[in-house]
């Protein structure tokens, strides 16, 4: 074949994948963005009974109950030196009738242990702490507040991960309910107790929750809570803000509306420790170990043929901050992704499998169809379109139209997020802020989204060819419901 | 005075103005902190279900710093029992007012404290 | 085929305008969604205003002569908004403040409104109306408040359930037993959530007592779950035999640890031997677990021996626990001691108490570790 021949034959093949394709990927591209308008919509319904319900019954009258389940908040810590006092401080003075903190210090080189020391007088003790999950580093000390009052608990032990930490903060817990919170989370004074409401509503049933993150970046911080949740300054976190505000409430309030959510942040999470005790903790392997461990407790749950909930509490209350460089960003969606890709590949027998209910029948099929290929498709669907205009299959302004409807489906789901937001919490009260985030809106769809395709793509392909994982420091917020287009 | 509730700000402004206090209001904590630091009143009167900055928070803050060491703080509280009313006093209140709360009572506490420390 | 673009979509030309229109409706949403909700705010008070200092007046209790009261009952140009207005003042304060707002709202015939409001088809207006009548705490409504307790939106049952608690015993045994059925989860929708049903028959006193006997038989295992817990809060002396049965028995794990821990505050000397038995090690852990707490709530010989046999268990978390639970008496603490002195205890037992000590003696003196 000479090079002569290339061109036209390559532009015969792809005719010929272009016709082949159009109409499943027009489909699929409906069925995904009216997912998430369905998603959107559920949310909604969720919101506004959830607003009505504070607002009759009152804020302060939740934490006025004795009979809400006792609370160890278990934060695990590597290098956090610089905050760690501010954030444990502020944990401990959340307002809660009975919660303790306990934080794992993961072997840190800086002296995260040596300010902790310091600020909170802290002094050795023999505590044993049981071994109800296994964990593979050794514990070096056990140390608590002078006082023997302060409801602090600091143990240190030699690095092995995130994972392996919060399983011996759930060993050493004796609460309840564990609540996993990331030391460099900023939580609202009622964080707890607006998480912890479904325990309390429903205590027979309900096995985890998890709450909704954003974006800290550039909001005002005074004394270790965001005060005032702003528009950060730079272009990334921007983006950003509005990407978590569309995705956590398509990924978990539609989703915990159905009753099949399977995905809560391990930056922000509540279980039941009993519960997690019998999965076996988190899995010190996944390098997704928020989601393979909901899907572990569904699976475990479901072939017990107990009844249970899992619900999704959709009142912002945890900030944290976000990659403002494209290096950090990179690492952190290949990440997610790869999480994404492995947890589902582990769990693929749930898959349209009716003992799992709608787990096994709506949402695992979902993140398969709809989560995981999404960047692919994304990607691919933009090599063609190059492609045949380089090739002149397709003209222009066709190629135009198209592009432009894609990408103002996706504006269209955004806004609708935004308006959603607007309509109950209403967190961003500047006017400045809410013109930033429209115009985040549309920003959003160039570049950043297909870049972030392309990131994803990358955490697939490094899990097929069997790349070990590498531990980063970034947060662990896993979006998850974050969506891509075709 | 800090709440973010404009009945009780205004109520516990009217009751405590009336009582021959001056009263400076805040509408929530930070604004309640900034205030305290840049002139500490004998008193403060600090709600602890503030979005942002709790009454507790501010109250820690407070407590940490020792130009602040002479401030009275009575926090209004929910009803619970415990709650509030124990990390109010481990954090170091002077005095807790459980919502809903009569400003007669209220005038008294305060009164007392203000005596009693000077 | 190669002149005419083989890939084309007639109808995207549409699509495309629709999608536009739609992204400029909603922009248009949130901006104007702002402004009146910030315009309503601002005409609410401005309505107000003229009212606002009698309203404050009469709410901090400066209206001796009645006047601010008069005036705000015989106005009628702020119509519901002061309704409101006052209602919220009512949830704030108490007292003779309290007790003159809701004279303020019998005189404007709130009561007649809200009790035609019960009816309302919308259920922000059936909540509301069941939050006033809530208020006046008068047990002459219990009735129209036990009635709310079946409605059809959940919002209004919980705030149905509040209001019969605010009432207080007055409500009688019946107003309990309707709170406890509204826990029962309907088809799909869930029930009264259990803490607002704890609360509510807590605040009944010993009203719910038959209730919460019956509750704890009841087919539905969260009934049965807030049933044990309040009990157990209320010292229900009579439910303990059942409670029994239950923490043994139960179908449902989470309400076996409720009735375990219940019999931990209402159990007595008898209710000892019971419990210990739930240590054995066939029962689940946290059934164990709740054992070894409601042990230490009871104290006295019995329950401490039996702790102290679990300090050497296999399952380190119900050991640590039951040192825990035993640091809680004068007795349970000299067992505990005596462990820790003791050189042919079992090195599992002794390492269990170890840490309960040094906390101990930690709080006493400030001292005493490493």
């Amino acid at each position: 074949m000479s090079p002569d021949d290339i061109i036209p034959g390559l532009r015969e093949v792809v005719i010929d994948v272009l016709a082949a394709v159009q109409w499943p990927v027009l489909v699929y591209f409906v069925l995904i963005n009216t997912s998430y308008l369905i998603f959107i919509g559920l949310a909604a319904w969720d919101f506004v009974h959830h607003l009505r319900r504070v607002e009759q019954t009152g804020r302060q009258e939740r934490v006025a109950s004795e009979f809400v389940p006792p609370v160890t908040l278990v934060v695990p810590m590597y290098n956090e030196a610089a905050g760690i006092v501010q954030s444990i401080q502020s944990l401990l003075s959340l307002r809660y009738p009975h919660h303790d903190v306990v934080g794992v210090d993961d072997g840190s080189s800086d002296d995260t242990f040596a300010v902790l020391k310091e600020a909170f007088d802290l002094v050795e003790v023999d505590r044993e702490i049981p071994a109800d999950l296994p964990v593979k580093a050794e514990v070096l000390s056990v140390h608590v507040p002078r006082n023997g009052r302060t409801p602090l608990t600091i143990i240190r032990k030699t690095n092995s991960g995130r994972s392996d930490a919060v399983n011996l903060g759930i060993n050493a817990a004796g609460g309840e309910l564990l609540v996993f919170v990331d030391a460099d989370s900023i939580l609202d004074p009622d964080a707890l107790m607006t998480v912890t409401v479904p325990f309390a509503d429903d205590p027979t049933r309900m096995v985890a929750t998890g709450g909704v993150i954003r974006a800290a970046n550039g909001s005002r911080v005074v004394a270790g809570r965001l005060v005032e949740p702003r528009m950060p300054r730079q272009l990334l976190p921007r983006i950003q803000v509005v990407e978590y505000l569309r995705a956590f409430l398509i990924g978990r309030a539609g989703w915990s509306r159905l009753g099949a959510l399977v995905l809560i942040s391990g930056a922000f999470g509540v279980f039941r420790r009993d519960i997690l005790v019998e999965v076996g903790g988190l899995d010190t392997d996944s390098i997704g170990e928020d989601f393979e461990v909901l899907m572990r407790v569904h699976q475990h749950l479901k072939r017990e043929g107990r009844d249970y909930r899992v619900k999704f509490v959709g009142e912002p209350v945890c900030w944290t901050e976000v990659p403002s460089t494209a290096k950090v960003l990179q690492k952190q969606r290949a990440r997610w992704h790869r999480g994404l890709w492995e947890t589902l590949w582990k769990y693929k027998h749930m898959m349209f499998n009716p003992r799992y209910g709608k787990v096994g029948m709506l949402a695992v099929p979902y993140y398969w169809f709809f989560e995981l290929i999404a960047p692919l498709l994304e990607f691919v669907g933009l090599l063609l379109v190059v492609l045949g205009l380089v090739l002149d299959v397709i003209n222009v302004p066709f190629a135009i139209l198209f592009m432009l409807v894609a990408y103002g489906y996706a504006i269209l789901v955004t806004l609708a997020a935004m308006t959603l937001e607007e309509m109950t919490f209403r967190k961003y009260a500047r006017w400045r802020d809410l013109g930033t985030m429209l115009l985040a809106a549309i920003a959003e769809n160039i570049g950043y989204r297909q870049l972030t395709a392309w990131w994803r793509l990358q955490g697939w392909w490094a899990s097929l060819r069997g790349q070990k994982q590498v531990w980063g420091t970034m947060t662990r917020v896993g979006l998850g419901g974050e969506e891509g287009k075709t | 005075m800090a709440d973010d509730d404009d009945d009780i700000r205004d109520l516990v402004e009217l009751k405590l103005t009336q009582s021959g206090y001056t009263v400076r209001a805040c509408a929530n904590g930070v604004e309640a902190l900034d205030e305290i630091r840049r002139d500490p009143p004998t008193l403060a009167v600090l709600d602890v279900m503030m979005p942002g900055l709790s009454g507790i928070d501010v109250l820690r803050e407070v407590r940490a710093d020792e130009a602040l060491k002479g401030v009275l703080v009575v926090l209004l509280t929910a009803r619970s029992r415990d709650t509030d009313v124990d990390m109010g006093f481990s954090t170091g209140a002077d005095d807790y007012l459980i919502k809903p709360f009569s400003p007669r009572e209220l005038v008294h506490r305060v009164s007392a404290l203000v005596s009693r420390s000077q | 085929m190669t002149d005419q673009p083989p890939v084309s979509l007639a109808f995207l030309d549409e699509v495309l305008v629709g999608v536009l229109v739609l992204c400029v409706v909603l922009a248009l949403v949130v901006v104007l969604s702002r402004i009146r909700i910030a315009r309503r705010r601002e005409t609410v008070k401005q309505r107000l205003a003229p009212l606002r200092h009698d309203l404050l007046a009469v709410g901090a209790g400066e209206d001796e002569s009645g006047q601010a009261r008069s005036r705000l009952a015989q106005d009628r140009e702020a119509g519901t908004d002061l309704d409101r207005a006052v209602v919220d003042l009512l949830t704030k304060v108490r007292g003779t403040p309290a007790d003159d707002l809701v004279s303020v709202l019998r005189e404007r015939d709130a009561v007649a409104k809200a009790r035609r409001a019960l009816g309302s088809r919308s259920s922000v207006k059936r909540a509301r109306a069941t939050r006033t009548l809530g208020l006046l705490r008068d047990p002459a409504l219990t009735l129209d408040l036990v009635r709310m307790l079946d409605d059809r939106s959940g919002e209004v049952r919980i705030v149905a359930a509040r209001s019969v608690g605010a009432l207080g015993p007055e409500a009688g045994p019946s107003a309990a037993a309707s709170v406890l059925r509204a826990v029962r989860s309907r088809r799909s929708a869930p029930g009264v959530p259990a803490t607002v049903a704890m609360g509510t028959l807590t605040q009944l006193g010993v009203q719910s007592e038959p209730a919460v006997a019956l509750g704890l038989t009841d087919e539905d295992a969260g009934v049965r779950n807030v049933a044990a817990a309040v009990a157990g809060h209320s010292l229900f002396l009579s439910c303990t035999p059942r409670l029994t049965e239950l923490a043994a028995h139960d179908p449902d794990r989470m309400v076996r640890v409720s009735a375990t821990e219940a019999l931990g505050s209402v159990g007595r000397p008898a209710d000892v031997e019971p419990i210990a038995r739930l240590l054995a090690p066939h029962e689940p852990p946290a059934v164990r677990r709740a054992a070894a707490r409601a042990l230490g709530e009871l104290g006295g010989q019995m329950a401490v021996d039996a702790m102290v046999r679990v300090l050497a268990d296999d399952d380190r978390s119900l050991a640590v626990t039951s040192a825990t639970a035993l640091s809680q008496s004068e007795h349970g603490r000299s067992a505990i001691r005596a462990v820790s002195l003791d050189d042919d205890a079992a090195p599992t037992a002794r390492s269990a108490v170890a840490g309960v000590l040094q906390m101990l003696d930690l709080r006493d003196t400030g001292r005493g570790a490493r």
